[in-house]
């Protein structure tokens, strides 16, 4: 299955965004998105997430022998996995572009820039050393698996402990966690990838894209970089740079973002060892949010606009004319009815038109009868209705559907309650919560 | 004990702890995160979409299993689990109903703590039935060993599935508690087979209680 094309006006609506510092998700161009950090059972592993994008990392190992040219040093692997699991355009067990990119930004962000101490990993000389393999599988591609999969790669590291070890002559004795503890691995430094997409001929950098917004850039920049400032990858794709004030203020940013992104890592590790030693039950069980159904909730949306106040002045009026669809029927439904609070049901908000307009987590009380109106209101003819008033009232429905159809924008005539409500609920829920102004 | 699922047998029944977030993905039709105890699987599913053209079926929709394991390549083991889910899922979809197209299921592993393969077969359906794909029926997965005194253990964490002689994993329909697949490895005789199946039968209904108890949750 091939990935869906991105359409022009949908490219050209982010880079229209970008040039009014806005983005699709409501945060500033050099905002980040919520890191999370949870660790398994086992040693090195760890599932971290950075808003939607999931990535789970395992660190294995076994013994082996070293390379020829390096005898008494271990060897780090590296493996990034994108199944379609991620996204449904990504193949099991074949080697994408993307994937031989990303491996090889890891691969010079934690082998190249020799943050793992090789040198202890050895067991005997020239004979046999540990081999480390990191396994990254991502679970859900919404942009910027980069960073996330470059957390996930040093949680992983950082928590991992390979079995110790006995060499008496030639005979090698592996010794379970049992028999003696579990030797961690040194790591020199903290290395972590921070990336950036640039737009308007590399003049404006966006912190941590989202899938939308990397598509639609011209340029990625990838700094690999650790908590002491120190640059050890850098990666340009796409069109060339021209200012090299951008990328001096991007990683300069990039270093600051990525002291709090280890000391976010240094808290996680913490947490995990106190849990361990009080002999707290670990595991993937804290990561999931117990015996839910996630749907559109608000965090979870991609479309958020927080930066416009949702005041219904003649602005706002215009703006929404301009545009068709949804925003014409919430602009109408918000400004025909006086100082009345509405409660959408589908995605729990509550429309205020006296003030700004604000979330608040969803009240049901009024949900049933909300959606009993508008299933009468929908058949649009309502003659088997009983309720006398309820079918004048779905008249007037009918007349002005037929004349909102006739002429866009619509009148804001002062009509009746069932006709703002149907129109509020005939909008697909999704939509609607494109125009919610936070 | 009766061969169904009596009253009696039904009230000392012990499952490890069952939590589950459905939906957790994004990108995918419907997915779901199940714990068991430590044992933790994800499972995502797509469809109906397009299929490949040397995979088309002209009166079903194919179904198209992938299981990763969480280290390395996937192993032989990991194949087989992942043609057991494919034939379990070809049982319990209605696949006639999308012919021409291509159901995918991705299952991760993400621990491994005794009884995987019932929790993915758990985590597929769960995230089945957040996909919206038409079902004949809802599947559970059980998983109980035979240990050395003889004695049946239903569900057991990875310490007690240490010294099994035995390990039983089956599958049952929701309708009839059918097997809808048995997995065995070790050595047991005929009688220690059906104690097990008789248990993991009991306990399966508790997981559908389960499934039910979630999907009739409002989503948050």
């Amino acid at each position: 299955m091939k990935e869906t094309p991105l359409s022009n006006c949908e490219k050209a609506f982010v880079v229209q965004a970008i040039k009014e510092r806005l983005r699709l998700d409501g945060r500033k161009l050099e905002e980040f998105r919520p890191l999370k950090i949870n660790f398994g059972a086992e040693w090195g592993s760890a599932h971290v997430t950075l808003g939607e994008t999931r990535v789970l990392a395992q660190v294995s190992c076994e013994l082996g022998q070293p390379k020829a040219t390096r005898p008494n040093e271990g060897l780090l692997y590296i493996n990034v996995e994108l199944s379609p699991m991620a996204a449904l355009h990504f193949e099991a067990g074949r080697n994408s572009e993307l994937t031989v990119q990303i491996n090889r930004i890891l691969e010079r962000t934690f082998k190249d820039s020799r943050c793992v101490d090789l040198e202890s990993l050895c067991v005997s000389a020239e004979d046999k050393v540990w081999i480390l393999r990191v396994d990254l599988n991502v679970l859900n591609h919404e942009g910027n698996i980069i960073d996330c999969a470059s957390v996930a790669a040093l949680c992983a590291l950082a928590h991992f402990k390979h079995p110790d070890v006995t060499v008496t002559g030639e005979e090698i004795k592996i010794h379970t966690s049992a028999e003696k503890d579990p030797i961690p691995i040194v790591l020199h430094h903290y290395p972590v990838c921070v990336s950036y997409a640039t737009f308007q001929n590399g003049e404006v950098a966006i912190a941590d894209p989202t899938v939308i917004e990397e598509r639609s850039s011209e340029a990625n920049m990838v700094f690999g970089i650790n908590s002491y400032r120190e640059l050890c990858c850098l990666n340009l794709g796409g069109t060339t740079l021209t200012s090299s004030n951008l990328l001096l203020q991007c990683s300069s940013r990039a270093a600051n973002r990525a002291k709090q992104v280890v000391d976010q890592i240094k808290a996680a590790l913490a947490t995990d060892a106190e849990a361990r030693s009080a002999d707290q039950s670990v595991g993937f069980t804290e990561c999931l949010k117990m015996n839910t159904i996630n749907s559109l909730a608000q965090d979870r949306l991609s479309l958020r606009l927080r930066r416009f106040n949702f005041t219904l002045d003649d602005d706002f009026r215009n703006m929404s004319s301009n545009s068709a669809g949804a925003p014409d029927i919430k602009a109408e439904g918000d400004d025909s009815l006086p100082d009345a609070t509405r409660i959408d049901e589908n995605t729990g908000l509550l429309n205020s038109n006296q003030s700004n307009v604000r979330w608040v987590p969803e009240d049901s009380s009024d949900s049933d009868e909300d959606e009993h109106i508008f299933e009468k209101g929908d058949e649009s003819g309502g003659a088997d209705s009983d309720d006398k008033d309820l079918e004048e009232e779905l008249e007037n429905v009918a007349e002005e559907m037929a004349y909102k159809r006739q002429s866009q924008p619509i009148s804001k005539g002062g009509s009746q309650q069932p006709v703002k409500r149907n129109i509020d609920n005939s909008s697909d829920s999704e939509e609607e919560t494109t125009m919610v102004l936070g | 004990m009766g061969s169904d699922t009596g009253d009696d047998a039904y009230s000392d029944i012990h499952l490890r702890a069952l939590n589950c977030e459905v939906n957790p993905l994004t990108r995918s039709d419907g997915s779901a995160m199940l714990t068991q105890g430590e044992t933790a699987v994800i499972a995502s599913v797509y469809g109906p979409v397009e299929v490949k053209t040397q995979n088309l079926q002209i009166e079903n929709a194919t179904l198209d299993v992938c299981y990763r394991p969480k280290t390395g390549l996937p192993t032989i083991t990991d194949r087989s689990r992942e043609n057991v889910i494919k034939r379990i899922c070809e049982t319990a979809i209605l696949t006639a109903l999308h012919p021409r197209t291509s159901i995918v299921v991705v299952i991760q592993e993400l621990e491994n703590r005794s009884g995987l393969e019932a929790c993915a077969v758990n985590a597929v359906c769960l995230a089945l039935l957040n996909g919206g794909i038409a079902m004949k029926f809802t599947v559970a997965g059980v998983h109980s060993i035979l240990k050395e005194n003889d004695e049946i253990v239903l569900d057991p964490d990875s310490k007690e599935s240490i010294n099994a002689l035995a390990h039983f994993t089956f599958v049952f329909d929701s309708l009839q508690r059918n097997v809808v697949a048995v997995n065995t490895q070790g050595k047991f005789n005929m009688a220690q087979y059906n104690d097990a199946l008789t248990i993991c039968r009991a306990a399966s209904g508790k997981i559908f209680e389960f499934y039910r108890e979630i999907i009739s949750k409002r989503p948050v």
